[in-house]
């Protein structure tokens, strides 16, 4: 089925829709759930989570594509849940490290941190990924967009841990110079 | 700015590279294999294997021991018949058929004795390559060598030795290294196994290695 049809779905308030929506992205909304959270029944519950917040935002939206939305809204809820599990001290491991890896990113003092900013932000980060040879583009986002440990992001893309480590940290420091190209500053 | 900012920021992008990391790690196995076996049909036409004889000159008295029967007296040959396009001193040939196999076979005719006879495997990998926003096509190479063990290698010292990222069958035994006494041999290399020992090599290479393999033989000195 189309997104268009499934989005149609919602619309009506058919609960088809969560069948349909799960029928075409659930193992995949799995994944990037699992790959967080690190905890299959944690994903189970984000999966569910995911197709509670569509119910709820569609309508008034009509996302296109689906897959990309409700994707970022499974990103933001894992996260969300890590969150909560480090506050109760359950994991968040990969989750911290991850950050503080991006934290060298971050060029030094304090820009905006407004959702126009952000906007901007996202806008010179496609820009630089983009910009990358493909291999070194999809270590970074399993690394920082699934949130992926270094093994595993090894292990996904056959090659040695000291290879990912050695991509994500040239990686890092052409993201910061970049940044502070574009005047993400300073 | 904080931390999370950016995080929130890569929640954002644009989701085409985030699903391709996902179709691509899902895969990732078969695909780098493919990519391995596709270059190796490219490389069929583009890889140029040399065999190169040594061509050492008659050692002079000064540097001979003349009490050493095995110094030969006239310059090494390394005749290599089979997968090559030429054979004698310095043979050069273009692969074929077996490249794409991971193997090479010859028949490897060594009129004298040598002191050594080892495995040379030279790589220009492409590392990357890639088109910018720009349109402007990208890429980023790096050489690497790998040498197989040999008895006395007095080589440069940009060679790495991996044990086991050639295989050499001599008369179809699995030896170490390739013979030194005259003699005719049966020869196979398998390189299957450069492929997953690159980052031995090379930790940050990507192996798309327009290369050559070179046997070279060294004499008594």
């Amino acid at each position: 089925m189309t997104d268009e049809k499934i989005v149609e779905l919602y619309w009506e308030r058919s609960e088809e829709a969560i069948k349909e929506t799960d029928k075409q992205y659930g193992r995949y909304f799995h994944y990037i759930a699992k790959e967080i959270l690190q905890d299959e029944e944690d994903a189970k519950e984000i999966v569910n989570d995911t197709y509670l917040k569509a119910w709820n935002s569609i309508p008034p939206e009509r996302p296109n594509p689906l897959k990309a939305f409700l994707g970022r809204i499974t990103r933001q809820l894992s996260l969300n849940r890590l969150e909560q599990n480090k506050a109760q001290k359950r994991g968040g491991g990969q989750y911290l490290l991850a950050l503080d890896e991006l934290a060298e990113c971050i060029p030094d003092g304090s820009g905006s941190e407004d959702l126009a900013s952000n906007i901007d932000l996202t806008d010179a980060i496609n820009r630089f990924l983009r910009s990358l040879p493909i291999e070194q583009r999809r270590v970074f986002i399993k690394r920082y967009w699934y949130m992926s440990s270094i093994t595993d992001t090894a292990t996904s893309f056959g090659m040695s841990e000291s290879k990912v480590t050695s991509i994500l940290f040239r990686v890092r420091n052409k993201l910061k110079e970049h940044l502070t190209k574009e005047g993400f500053n300073l | 700015m904080k931390k999370e900012n950016i995080s929130d920021a890569l929640n954002n992008i644009d989701f085409d590279m985030v699903e391709d990391v996902y179709e691509c790690t899902k895969t990732n196995k078969r695909k780098r294999k493919s990519i391995w076996l596709k270059w190796g049909a490219i490389a069929a036409c583009l890889c140029v294997i040399v065999a190169v004889a040594t061509l050492l000159p008659i050692l002079n008295s000064n540097q001979s021991n003349p009490n050493d029967q095995s110094i030969p007296t006239k310059p090494d040959k390394l005749n290599l018949v089979g997968d090559v396009l030429r054979t004698g001193d310095g043979a050069l040939t273009y692969h074929t058929d077996n490249f794409s196999e991971h193997t090479l076979a010859f028949t490897m005719v060594l009129e004298n004795e040598v002191s050594s006879c080892y495995i040379v495997f030279s790589a220009h990998n492409i590392l990357e390559q890639w088109t910018d926003n720009n349109g402007v096509i990208n890429q980023e190479t790096e050489l690497f060598k790998v040498i197989t063990p040999c008895a006395s290698f007095e080589g440069n010292v940009s060679y790495t030795i991996v044990d086991d990222a050639l295989t050499i069958y001599v008369n179809g035994e699995k030896a170490t290294t390739l013979p030194t006494h005259p003699g005719t041999y049966e020869i196979v290399i398998d390189y299957d196994e450069l492929y997953n020992r690159y980052d031995v090599v090379d930790e940050n290479a990507d192996i798309w290695p327009f290369g050559d393999i070179v046997i070279n033989c060294k004499r008594f000195q």
